[in-house]
């Protein structure tokens, strides 16, 4: 693979966990905050809502079920939007605040009275949302749209993210309905005018226990997480596994998180191009096994296979019959006598 | 069994000999059977209501070594070979990697040490002749002997543990005096050596208290379940002394020195977090470092103790391990937590 190729492999993946560590520093506002979880009735990771006049599939970064009836429907970005795609993500924060119907716990759609939106940005680019939201909001033919622009910045030195609501061009927090705690309640409070926390300790956990979000999963990342955890449930000890992508999608949707089959399929075209796994028709091979000395991890093992894949057979099988074939033509070859020609055929 | 023999010897007038002793963890309730298919050189075996025998040969002699179960799940083997002897070394090195992953040392941390060094000094006054160390951010040695003279007493366990900055160095070993009832050796590994002594009193102290521990070990590592309804609740923390930035080295550093266990790094540029692979049964745990000084080990759905317990060993000897403890989880935070100021 050309270092392009894995430069952006990596970009995707970089820019997703951001995006991930986000939406679980949200979760953990939602759901490990006692006195804020009594007024939720659902979190939810990987919303499917429709849209309200053309019905297609929506599929924001998170939603809100409250007690009361209402929603928070919430989106986040990893980079600075463009000129370009501001419009773009205007008109899917404008569907997403006229939806009726959100998630509850058992996944059915439900009625809500009000829905507030809120995109997550980068704090370098949140004063051009604002101003964004604020003309389209303006100029867009729909009223009583509630959309609230968040802006977050990361410290390096404790990975942690600080997220506020800035007041820029009349910009303001989601609606609390009269919900006590709200986050219109945390953000107005005079004490809190530097933001709210997203600590490493807290939203590791959700990470552990929610891998993946809405979005297309990163195919670096769903490679090493099949790997390490998911082919060691299958198989223990070397063995090529026969996986069938729609079965491991199932199995990890039961445990980690939603993703999709197409999702493991680029997973295992990553796996392929790294020569440990093999497709053959619907099916793959993967020659699973311990890779490397002890002292190398598994992420730097696969870049640097994906760099320069090695030759040779993939599958264990293949190395078994070479190894086989191999030690065969060196028995034959020391059976054989020595050819001798005569000099002369009469 | 091994406190009557001391008595049956007694009585018997029979001295013995000096007796070398390695705890182990295993998930077997007895492993006698599963080290004879698998260890090298066993001839013989025989499984006994406390554990069992095991005949080897090397080098065409032959020589016995016992398991003598301590505890539900914790054995120790025991013999007359010296630990520093090839047929000891056998057993330590090659026959319990054979049956990894369903049995695993113990390691002893410092604390450990004082604590059986005090409960000696409840028979007899601890006299230290010999002690060694490890520097943990090189790995160098550190080793200190003392020998006897009549101008004054050896160091005490504790004289001789204070020169061990924890976290900083490991302990290795002490050899030690206790009055004249006992010369002993004790390793971090958790092991030790009766050179000399009162067998019924090394049993009563030293393997009751090698027992005990390996016991609390066990249980901090069993029960730790992930369930996939259920938010994660219960973890197991691990404290050290060494600086962040060099956590990731020293990590891979000790996984590449157990045998079977693989880390992937996911996230780079966020916190440390790894996903730890056991390839010997497909156990896994992540493994996460948001706060300095302690990392957290949360299991993976499928875990077994004897896993953890080495993957936990080839860490905390590298890392300079202070302390292992279960850590339950809050369900719910301070909201405090989540302000910015």
């Amino acid at each position: 693979m050309d270092s392009d190729s894995i430069d952006e492999l990596r970009r995707v993946y970089r820019n997703y966990v951001r995006c991930a560590e986000i939406i679980a520093t949200v979760e953990v506002w939602f759901t490990k905050s006692e006195e804020m979880a009594s007024t939720v009735q659902h979190f939810e990771r990987f919303p499917k809502l429709e849209h309200h006049e053309k019905g297609t599939l929506l599929t924001p970064d998170f939603t809100v079920l409250f007690n009361d009836g209402t929603a928070l429907i919430g989106e986040v970005s990893r980079v600075a939007l463009r000129e370009e795609s501001v419009d773009k993500a205007w008109k899917q924060l404008e569907a997403y605040a006229q939806v009726s119907k959100v998630q509850d716990q058992t996944g059915t759609l439900v009625e809500v009275s009000a829905v507030d939106v809120v995109v997550i940005v980068p704090h370098n680019g949140s004063m051009r949302m604002c101003q964004a939201v604020a003309e389209r909001k303006a100029s867009s033919k729909a009223d009583n749209l509630w959309i609230s622009v968040f802006e977050w910045s990361h410290d390096s030195d404790d990975n942690t993210y600080t997220i506020k609501c800035p007041p820029t061009d009349g910009n303001v927090a989601p609606r609390g309905h009269g919900r006590e705690p709200s986050l219109e309640g945390w953000l107005t409070q005079t004490d809190n005018s530097d933001g709210l926390r997203g600590r490493p300790e807290h939203f590791s956990l959700v990470q552990i226990e929610r891998r993946f979000t809405n979005d297309p999963i990163p195919p670096l990342y769903l490679a090493t997480i099949l790997w390490s955890q998911v082919f060691g449930d299958i198989s223990d000890g070397e063995a090529d596994i026969k996986i069938v992508p729609a079965d491991i999608a199932r199995r990890v949707n039961r445990k980690f998180g939603k993703v999709r089959s197409p999702d493991v399929k680029s997973a295992l075209a990553v796996l392929e191009q790294a020569r440990l796994a093999r497709q053959q028709g619907s099916e793959w091979i993967v020659a699973y096994r311990e890779l490397g000395r002890g002292s190398d991890s598994f992420d730097d093992v696969l870049l640097q296979r994906l760099r320069k894949p090695p030759s040779g057979p993939v599958t264990l099988a293949e190395r078994k019959k070479k190894s086989l074939d191999r030690k065969e033509t060196l028995k034959n070859r020391a059976l054989q006598e020595k050819f001798d020609l005569p000099d002369e055929i009469v | 069994m091994l406190p009557e023999m001391a008595q049956q010897a007694k009585s018997d007038k029979v001295r013995v000999p000096q007796l070398t002793v390695a705890t182990v963890i295993t998930e077997a309730a007895n492993p006698v059977e599963q080290l004879a298919m698998r260890g090298i050189g066993i001839r013989e075996h025989r499984v006994t209501s406390w554990g069992g025998l095991l005949r080897a040969e090397m080098n065409r002699r032959p020589y016995v070594i016992g398991l003598w179960r301590g505890s539900d799940n914790v054995f120790h083997f025991f013999g007359s070979p010296p630990v520093t002897s090839p047929r000891w070394k056998r057993v330590e090195q090659s026959w319990i990697s054979r049956v990894a992953p369903t049995m695993s040392r113990v390691l002893l941390n410092q604390d450990d040490f004082s604590a059986i060094g005090d409960l000696l000094a409840e028979h007899g006054s601890i006299e230290v002749n010999r002690m060694t160390a490890r520097v943990v951010a090189d790995g160098s040695s550190y080793s200190r002997g003392w020998p006897e003279h009549e101008l004054g007493r050896r160091p005490s366990h504790r004289d001789a543990l204070s020169e061990i900055a924890p976290g900083r160095m490991t302990i290795g070993s002490i050899s030690m005096h206790v009055g004249d009832r006992m010369y002993v050796h004790l390793r971090r590994q958790a092991g030790a050596t009766l050179y000399s002594g009162s067998l019924a009193l090394f049993c009563s102290t030293v393997l009751a208290r090698l027992t005990a521990l390996a016991k609390d070990r066990l249980s901090v590592l069993s029960g730790v379940s992930r369930s996939a309804k259920r938010p994660i609740l219960e973890a197991v923390q691990m404290s050290f002394e060494l600086d962040s930035s060099a956590v990731k080295a020293k990590l891979l550093d000790g996984l590449g020195k157990s045998h079977g266990v693989r880390a992937t790094m996911l996230y780079n540029d966020s916190y440390l977090h790894f996903i730890l692979t056991d390839h010997l049964n497909g156990s896994n745990f992540d493994l996460i470092l948001t706060e300095d000084y302690r990392l957290r080990l949360v299991p993976g759905f499928k875990a077994t103790p004897s896993s953890m317990a080495r993957v936990l060993d080839a860490i905390g000897e590298s890392l300079g391990m202070l302390s292992l403890s279960r850590e339950d989880i809050p369900e719910f935070l301070d909201e405090s937590e989540l302000f910015a100021s």
